[in-house]
């Protein structure tokens, strides 16, 4: 539809409709709806919010975070999962923000968007994108846990595939923050004579970084709340110590709230609950992070 | 100049707190504990040298994890290890700093936590931080056993007997293993209080509970035209549990899938006692110890598969008799047993307190002669030529 | 906007620089080359570990026993009770895995891999290739048992009740919220719901999970079901809980999509005298409507690879049915159910992950693929 068929569509409906106490009528209904779906998708979302804030609450203190996991509801806590997450969501953060900037860089600063490898690449990315969590997860089974790379069920795996899944948006947001810099603070390098790389390294990255941080904080915020590919990389374990190498066994706080839910005792759907509220304490303080720096460098060119 | 000195003094400075702390942490505390004292449910199986001998945080004898009473309600306290138990218990954990990485069955997967957990805590006493580290995974007994063939973990849990198949990839890819018995795991057909019914044939626990009674077994009287014409109303374990594969098996029906779907399934066995409870026509099914602990509320059932009505009992389990139980089994690999003297220790330390820990993860624990089988297992083990690492 | 490489003659580009200058950005050229192929072997890689194991699965053969059990039980538990004459007797020597009493002391043989010797490579017995007709054509889905079925249908229909449901659940609310947030709601309202949708878009989906066992399953979907009895676990349940979790993702979407009609679009449509509503449902809505639909199709590719709702809410049996009050597994949720299954090693049952994946990937792909075109059909609209 042309901008001047709509135009003339609704022109056509505001002359047509003479009764307009009708139209009054009709539009209360549709505001109506509107407050309606919002208010249902508020309420659900909330109840999902309280109802885990309520049965996890009574279970949420120190000792969850200083213990480590049991098969006793008792003395259950939280840590060696926690550290898991750490290890493995830093890790990938780290090596998927340096793959995707150089990505992005290679894409928005060097390559000509008309050239074969751009386009490949470009398209290789959004398929990338919209590939389920779950199959990067026989990937990693598949190329990391075992040969080629055979690392076993390991941190280094988990951290390698989590890696992989995370980096399509981690380009795309790279990219975006790249095309954002304006091309006056390019020309301006050139004209001083700075080759290319220069330009890029003093003037378009420092203007980039706040679209970048923010774009990889959403990132990471993936990686440490995925469970579906980790179930495949052996993390549905007990693993009652922290990770000190990348050779380490261990477990993620996803998938120990995955296991807590599961368990028959009620004692354990509190402790799943109070694991929940841990984890979206942490995600919430990232995004706070993001939002944050998204803010602040409300810089407009 | 003056630099230098302050920064030596401020380097001894920080090593010496590091050391203190160190001591602080890894000592015994000094208020040393004595046989009899109490002490926690976090450091069950720790063991410490008291002179010459040995004490160990037990659970104390008649209490139980389990317990419906408070007056049975678990108590730790130290006990004094005698003869050469204690040395032996001592060696057992101070195999150092090394993994043991367990995978398979999610029915089993409880008792090797419970097993690791007590072996940790065992090894981390004798060594500090040089404890051994056990990771158990959950892949299920055939999941477990493909990494196990692949040589990717040490021990497989199983709640069946590996099959040919398996046990042929194995050897295919060079992993030898050793088979050993580690608990049994019974169920409980439970009815409500007032149910005349005492006792059910095999045939008929099949014909009320397989697929194509659906929408047709909906009576009591329908299983069997001598019982009341109460409707049946029926309890299932959640089907993602192991209790659930179980009776799949152990129901004669033909595995899980050939189960009836018009039961209430929950994870919660609670659910079902008290559906069975408030249903004249109820009928359940969970492990034997919960039935056990739930006697008061609710009526187990013998049960005949031709050779007389069996009462479900730590016995009936063990002997075979009651129908509806099965073994349960550890594989460890012969490879890691030589080489890697924690799965050594870890197995024989899991052979030595199986009754207890089968009792805390709520099996039934192995019989005498299973215990001889498993005491053979580890002569067979025993009797690997050990590696040089 | 455009890249700086159009907007500067490239011959320019490299100037009177040093050699050593000249140097730095060949080296750094080439490493952000490789770099940028990272994305393009993960392609590979994904291809590569699904079809390697998939053609397996359906031109190899696997192993499936060796020596006599297998011939006996074939695949079957061997622990169950022999089901001969009498299926309940107790087991005697013939069955290896009698428990013997205290009293007959027998001796019992514990397994070892000793026992095994693959000299003799006829007792190896294998299983057959499953053929694409059966994977497609077959409705039954029980490729763990050893009279295994691979009919694929289950899973698919599994998949598009789910997706369908989760679709019922996110669309209409969350193309409302959209509406509200672009045309109804104060420029305050807007700055404080839009961070609060992105954030919950961002919560992790076992967290909804937790919630589908905890409130979903056993409260909702087990008394709005007219049909049937629902139980704790079921398609419904798993239907709405995906439903909610895509429902922020949707109507953050949906919004983007409305915000960027242009205002003098919206603007005419005012001047003639059109109310918020007309503005709303006949000039914003089909103006946004590719970017609706496009923020929809991505919304129902998450829907179909979700893995860990499905695999807490809806339970864990493939059953052949529409009613979605009874337990199904998705293509997803197969799998990782599988990842943690009992299947045993290296069997067609356990090369079913690899297929099953295959199909979801390529599923997922061919909806991204529509998403795309439609996207850049709404690109030309303003141009």
């Amino acid at each position: 539809m042309s901008t001047v068929e709509v135009v003339r569509e609704a022109a056509r409906i505001s002359l047509a409709d003479t009764t307009s106490r009708a139209r009054r009528g009709r539009d209360a209904v549709f505001l109506g709806a509107l407050w309606l779906s919002l208010l249902v998708a508020i309420v659900t979302l909330a109840t999902l919010v309280t109802s885990t804030l309520v049965t996890g609450i009574g279970s949420l203190d120190l000792r969850l975070v200083s213990s480590f996991p049991s098969p006793f509801a008792a003395d259950a806590g939280l840590q060696s999962a926690l550290f898991g997450s750490l290890w493995v969501t830093i890790t990938s953060g780290v090596v998927s923000l340096v793959v995707a900037l150089g990505t992005a860089i290679y894409l928005e600063e060097f390559a000509d968007p008309r050239s074969r490898i751009q386009r490949l690449v470009t398209v290789n990315i959004q398929t990338l994108a919209g590939v389920p969590s779950i199959v990067y997860g026989i990937l990693g089974l598949a190329f990391f846990v075992r040969k080629p790379f055979d690392w076993g069920f390991t941190v280094g795996a988990a951290a390698a595939t989590l890696t992989m899944m995370v980096l399509p948006l981690m380009i795309v947001a790279s990219r975006e923050a790249l095309k954002a810099v304006p091309p006056s603070l390019r020309e301006g390098a050139y004209a001083l004579g700075a080759t290319r790389w220069q330009t890029v390294r003093k003037q378009v990255l420092p203007a980039a970084v706040p679209g970048i941080a923010t774009g990889s904080i959403l990132g990471v915020s993936r990686a440490l709340g995925e469970s579906a590919p980790l179930i495949l990389l052996g993390a549905l374990a007990y693993v009652s110590y922290n990770p000190t190498s990348f050779a380490s066994d261990f477990t993620v706080l996803p998938l120990l709230i995955f296991k807590w839910s599961t368990e028959v005792q009620v004692e354990f759907r509190a402790l799943a609950a109070a694991a929940i509220i841990v984890l979206l304490a942490m995600l919430l303080a990232l995004n706070l992070v993001a939002i944050v720096i998204r803010d602040r460098s409300r810089i407009s060119w | 100049m003056t630099t230098r000195p302050i920064r030596k003094i401020l380097r001894g400075a920080i090593a010496a707190s590091v050391a203190v702390g160190g001591i602080a942490v890894g000592a015994t505390p000094a208020m040393a504990a004595k046989a009899g004292d109490a002490c926690k449910l976090a450091d069950a199986y720790k063991i410490e040298k008291v002179g010459t001998g040995y004490i160990r945080c037990e659970i104390v004898a008649g209490t139980s994890l389990h317990a419906s009473t408070k007056a049975r309600q678990a108590k730790f306290a130290w006990k004094a290890l005698t003869g050469k138990a204690g040395e032996l218990q001592w060696q057992l954990s101070s195999a150092k700093g090394a993994n043991i990485r367990i995978d398979g069955s999610s029915t089993v997967a409880p008792l090797a936590t419970v097993a690791a957990k007590y072996f940790e805590t065992a090894s981390r006493s004798v060594n500090g931080s040089k404890g051994v580290k056990v990771a158990v995974g959950i892949s299920g007994t055939g999941g477990g056993f493909e990494k196990f063939c692949r040589g990717e973990t040490d021990i497989s849990n199983a709640s069946r007997a590996i099959k040919s198949s398996e046990a042929a990839i194995c050897v295919k890819n060079g992993v030898a293993f050793t088979e050993i018995p580690i608990a049994n795991d019974g169920l409980a057909l439970v009815v409500n209080k007032s149910n005349p019914v005492s006792c059910m044939k095999m045939s008929e626990v099949k014909k009320m509970w397989e697929t194509a009674a659906t929408g047709k077994v909906t009576k009591w009287s329908d299983v069997n035209a001598s019982w009341p014409a109460t409707p049946l109303k029926l309890f299932g374990a959640g089907t993602d549990s192991g209790t659930f594969d179980a009776f799949g098996d152990l129901s004669t029906v033909g595995g899980k899938d050939k189960l009836r779907k018009d039961v209430s399934t929950s994870e919660d066995d609670n659910v079902t006692v008290r559906g069975v409870e408030g249903d004249a026509g109820g009928v359940g099914y969970f492990g034997l110890s919960y039935a056990i602990e739930n006697a008061a509320k609710v009526k187990t059932l013998l049960l005949d598969r031709g050779q007389g009505c069996v009462e479900p009992k730590v016995e009936t389990v063990q002997n075979s008799t009651y129908p509806m139980s099965r073994p349960l089994f550890i594989y460890p690999k012969n490879d890691a047993l030589q080489n890697n003297p924690a799965v050594g220790a870890f197995v024989n330390f899991f052979a030595s307190n199986v009754k207890q820990i089968s009792e805390d993860a709520v099996f039934v624990p192995l019989t005498n002669a299973q215990i001889k089988l498993l005491n053979g297992a580890l002569l067979k083990i025993s009797a690997l030529p050990k590696k040089k690492g | 906007m455009t890249t700086t490489a159009t907007t500067i003659p490239t011959d320019l580009l490299p100037g009177p620089h040093s050699r050593r200058q000249r140097r730095i950005e060949r080296v750094v050229v080439a490493a952000l080359v490789a770099i940028a192929s990272t994305g393009v072997l993960v392609t590979t890689g994904i291809v590569a570990s699904l079809v390697g194991p998939t053609w397996q699965f359906f031109t190899a053969r696997s192993i499936s026993g060796y020596g006599q059990e297998a011939v006996e039980v074939a695949g079957a538990d061997p622990y169950a009770i022999p089901a001969d004459d009498n299926p309940y007797a107790i087991p005697t020597d013939d069955n290896p895995y009698a428990i013997p009493t205290e009293e007959t002391g027998e001796e019992f043989v514990l397994r070892d891999s000793s026992s095994i010797d693959f000299a003799d490579e006829s007792l190896i017995q294998y299983e057959d290739p499953v053929s694409v007709r059966e994977f497609f054509t077959s409705t039954q889905w029980y490729p763990q048992y050893g009279d295994a079925d691979f009919g694929v249908l289950p899973l698919l229909v599994g998949t598009f009740l789910i997706m369908l449901t989760a679709s019922i659940v996110a669309v209409p609310m969350g193309v409302g919220t959209a509406f509200f947030l672009s045309q109804y709601a104060s420029e305050r309202t807007r700055r404080i719901l839009k961070p609060v949708l992105e954030l919950l878009a961002g919560v992790p989906t076992v967290v909804f999970g937790f919630f589908a066992l905890l409130v979903v399953g056993p409260h909702v979907a087990a008394r709005i079901w007219p049909f049937s009895d629902v139980g704790i676990y079921s398609g419904l349940s798993a239907g709405i809980t995906v439903g909610l979790m895509i429902l922020p993702m949707m109507a953050t979407l949906a919004d983007d999509a409305m915000a960027a009609v242009p205002r003098s679009l919206v603007e005419g449509a005012v001047a003639l005298g059109a109310t918020k509503r007309e503005v709303a449902t006949q000039v914003v809505l089909p103006a946004a409507l590719s970017g609706i639909m496009a923020a929809v199709i991505i919304a129902l590719s998450r829907a179909i690879g979700e893995t860990t709702i499905v695999l807490l809410a809806a339970g864990s049996q493939a059953v052949w049915t529409f009613n979605l009050g009874n337990e199904m597994q998705t293509m997803a949720s197969y799998i990782g159910f599988a990842g943690i299954g009992d299947q045993p090693t290296d069997s067609k049952g356990y090369q079913t992950i690899f297929a099953v994946g295959l199909l979801l990937f390529l599923i997922t792909f061919v909806l991204n693929v529509a998403s795309r075109r439609i996207v850049a059909r709404f690109r030309e609209v303003y141009e």
